[in-house]
C-alpha cells in the first residue's frame, strides 16, 4: 500500500492506495500515529484504495476516536467496493463519508 | 467467580499473529452486534457483552484441559464466540438474501421480522460470514468454514454429524481443530448465559414491552439470578413468587439439563475433551437467604 501525506497548518490530507488489511494497516497505524499530534482536519482519500478489511477497520476507528477529541476526520472518494464494507460491518454508522 | 478470558490471554501468548487477526475483527463484530438493538430493542443482550460471557463460561468448561487446545482450536473458539450471534445485525438486504437461500417465507412484519431472525440467526451468523468472510482476515477460508460451523452449531443443529462436524477439520495443511468440541463448548455456554446479569432489569422497561413473549422471556431470565458453575454440575440459583414464571425457569432448567448432557456426549464421542458437568440442578433460594 503506499501511502501519501500532504499537511497544511492543521490540515492533514492522507491519500491510500492498494489494499488495506491485515499485512498492510499497521503501516497506516504507524503513519497516523507519527502525523496525528496537533492535526485538526484529516481527510483521507479512498479513491485509490482498492479493498478494505478488519484490521483497515480497526486502524480507522482508532483514527476517529482520536480526531473526535481533536478535532474532524472525513473519508474521500470512496468506490462503491469500499462503501459496500463499511455497510455490511456497520461502520457505515459511525465514519463520515464525503 | 471474578471473570476469565484465559482463552483469549493464552491465544497471545502462544500465537500472536492469529491473536491480532481476532483482535482486529472485535470491533466488526462490536458494531454488528450493536446493530441489532436498533432492530430489537426487546430483546435479551446479545452485545459484545455476551460475547464476554460466552468466553468466561467457555474457559470454565474448559478448566484444566486448555493445554490441549492448540492456537488454532483457540483461534477458532474466539471467532465463533465473537460471531455467533453475528446473523441477529445484518442489513435488511442481506437478511432478504439469506431468507430466500434458507428458504423460509417472508415475514409480514416487523414483529414477525424480530422473530425470524431470532429464530434464524445461527444460520444467518453462517451465511454472513460464508458471503464476508474475506472482510476479516481469516488465514484462510478453511478457517472460515471451522467458525461458520460453530455459528451454525449454536442452536438447532447436529453436532454428531461426522459430515457437518468431522473430529479432526483440517484448516491447514498437518493442523487440524476438534470442530464437534469447539462447537459443543459454544452451543453449551451461550445456553448457559442466562442469568439475570445478562439482562439487567433497569436497562428494559419490561412492563412496556409490547410483545408477551418478549415480556416473558425476560420475567424468566430476572428470576435467575445466577448460574453456577461446579466442577461436577451446574447449578441455576433463581426465585420467583410468580407460578408461571417458576414453570418457566423449570422449563429453561430442563431444556439446559438436555443441552449439557448432548454437549457432554459430543465432547465424549466426538473428541479427547470431556465435559465434567453431569447435570443440572434448580435451586429456588428467596433472596437473602
Amino acid at each position: 500500500m503506499t501511502i501519501t501525506k500532504n499537511l497544511n497548518g492543521t490540515h492533514l490530507d492522507m491519500a491510500l492506495e492498494g489494499r488495506l488489511d491485515t499485512t498492510t494497516a499497521p503501516q497506516l497505524e504507524a503513519e497516523l500515529k507519527q502525523s496525528m499530534s496537533g492535526v485538526a482536519e484529516l481527510a483521507l482519500d479512498f479513491s485509490k484504495l482498492e479493498y478494505l478489511s478488519s484490521a483497515g477497520l480497526r486502524v480507522l476507528l482508532s483514527a476517529q476516536k482520536v480526531m473526535n477529541r481533536q478535532g474532524s476526520m472525513v473519508i474521500k472518494n470512496v468506490n462503491e467496493t469500499i462503501m459496500e464494507i463499511f455497510e455490511v460491518t456497520g461502520f457505515a454508522d459511525i465514519l463520515t463519508v464525503e | 467467580m471474578e471473570q476469565d478470558y484465559g482463552i483469549e490471554r493464552r491465544l497471545a501468548q502462544c500465537a500472536p499473529e492469529l491473536h491480532s487477526r481476532y483482535r482486529d475483527c472485535v470491533v466488526v463484530s462490536q458494531r454488528m452486534l450493536s446493530r441489532y438493538e436498533n432492530y430489537f430493542p426487546d430483546f435479551t443482550d446479545h452485545t459484545v457483552l455476551h460475547t464476554l460471557d460466552i468466553l468466561d463460561i467457555s474457559n470454565q468448561l474448559i478448566g484444566g484441559q486448555i493445554d490441549k487446545l492448540t492456537a488454532e482450536d483457540l483461534y477458532v473458539l474466539l471467532m465463533g464466540a465473537l460471531f455467533h450471534d453475528v446473523g441477529m445485525g445484518v442489513s435488511k438486504s442481506d437478511f432478504e438474501q439469506f431468507r430466500q437461500t434458507l428458504g423460509f417465507p417472508k415475514p409480514a412484519d416487523e414483529t414477525a421480522l424480530a422473530w425470524a431472525v431470532r429464530d434464524h440467526h445461527q444460520e444467518l451468523s453462517g451465511l454472513y460470514l460464508k458471503k464476508y468472510w474475506h472482510l476479516l482476515d481469516f488465514p484462510n477460508e478453511a478457517y472460515a468454514r471451522a467458525v461458520i460451523q460453530l455459528c451454525r452449531g449454536h442452536r438447532k443443529t447436529d453436532l454428531f454429524d461426522e459430515k457437518e462436524y468431522p473430529s479432526a477439520f483440517e484448516v491447514e495443511p498437518g493442523k487440524s481443530v476438534s470442530l464437534p468440541y469447539l462447537a459443543a463448548l459454544v452451543c453449551l455456554a451461550d445456553e448457559l448465559d442466562i442469568s439475570a446479569d445478562r439482562n439487567i432489569s433497569f436497562l428494559y422497561d419490561v412492563e412496556h414491552m409490547p410483545s408477551a413473549r418478549d415480556r416473558q422471556e425476560f420475567h424468566k431470565h430476572m428470576a435467575i439470578r445466577r448460574v453456577e458453575l461446579t466442577p461436577e454440575r451446574v447449578v441455576v440459583h433463581a426465585w420467583t413468587e410468580d407460578p408461571e414464571v417458576r414453570g418457566g425457569v423449570e422449563d429453561v432448567t430442563a431444556k439446559l439439563r438436555d443441552k449439557l448432557l448432548m454437549c457432554r456426549r459430543v465432547a465424549a464421542e466426538r473428541s479427547s475433551f470431556v465435559i465434567t458437568q453431569e447435570d443440572v440442578v434448580l435451586r429456588m433460594e428467596e433472596p437473602g437467604l
